[in-house]
């Protein structure tokens, strides 16, 4: 996994969606109890990853969205 | 994707022309809570939200708002088409997805925003159909919540009678303000004002109906007996 690509993730996560730091981790899980996020935050991810990557998630799989890891390794995928 | 927001000038005739078509043979009927709105308003980006009874709703509604510019939401199927899809396209419209995770819209309001156009949004998402209204989706929200604008309560009540017959009545209430607390997340800020928009144009609708008559979409609501 792409480190530099996971903290820019986390960094956009902190600040669009106010999660606090301390308790995001690259694993922690976005959509579940830890976190909490649900579709409404779906769509600042998206507008998110596009904005920073130039990667449009719209219609990706629901598994992308799981975790930093699993976005990062989505952008990842796009970027070649 | 590069957007461009400001229309030319036979666009800007295009909608003229339809306002005027609109004023004829709808003829809506306009109040406002606060007439000191409509001057208010103008050049202040903000977030219009109405209940969804009839396919005239969009173009009649923000022929009534033209002076605020609004860009409104399109369901992506109409936007589409190959005739009306024409004219929606040329007006002020956003298509969005509601059958894939289309985030495209929020991105292209945003920028409407940031280019000095209010947003018209029908948050029910489509047009009532089973004589209730329909939940408003707190996804329009979101954009007022993270941008700070108010949101501006509309109800619309009537049969869109063409040249005779009763006029469609639009009540345009007062703005909810949209202040997210900073340690607050925007999508349950956004939750809680989308709530608030869903009751507010409950309140117009009741108070339309009290004044001119009940209406006929909403046949399985009684507003009068909810908490409002």
């Amino acid at each position: 996994m792409n480190n530099a690509i996971a903290d820019q993730i986390k960094k956009m996560l902190v600040e669009n969606l106010r999660i606090p730091e301390n308790i995001l981790t690259y694993d922690s899980e976005l959509f579940g109890d830890e976190i909490g996020l649900d579709s409404i935050d779906s769509i600042e991810i998206v507008a998110g990853i596009d904005t920073l990557f130039g990667i449009d998630m719209t219609g990706a799989d629901r598994e992308h969205f799981q975790s930093i890891r699993a976005l990062t390794e989505y952008v990842e995928s796009k970027q070649g | 994707m590069e957007y461009n927001y400001h229309k030319n000038a036979g666009e800007l005739a295009f909608i003229k022309f339809v306002k005027g078509l609109v004023h004829l043979l709808i003829r809506p009927k306009v109040e406002w809570k606060d007439k000191s709105l409509k001057k208010s308003l103008k050049g202040k980006p903000v977030v219009f939200v109405c209940n969804h009874t009839h396919h005239f709703d969009g173009v009649v509604i923000s022929s009534v708002l033209s002076r605020y510019k609004p860009y409104m939401l399109v369901k992506k199927s109409w936007y589409d088409k190959s005739g009306t899809g024409s004219f929606i396209r040329i007006c002020r419209s956003i298509p969005v997805d509601f059958d894939t995770m289309d985030t495209n819209w929020y991105a292209q309001s945003e920028g409407a925003v940031e280019n000095g156009y209010s947003m018209l949004i029908f948050p029910e998402g489509g047009i009532a159909r089973e004589g209730k209204m329909l939940p408003f989706k707190p996804g329009a929200a979101l954009l007022a919540a993270k941008k700070g604008l108010d949101i501006i309560p509309i109800a619309s009540l009537g049969e869109y009678k063409i040249l005779f017959g009763k006029r469609q009545k639009i009540l345009i209430g007062n703005p909810i303000k949209s202040e997210c607390p900073e340690n607050v997340r925007y999508s349950k800020y956004a939750k809680e004002i989308s709530a608030e928009a869903e009751k507010q144009v409950k309140k117009l609708y009741l108070e339309l109906e009290e004044k001119y008559g009940k209406g006929k979409v909403y046949y399985k609501e009684d507003f009068s007996s909810e908490n409002l």
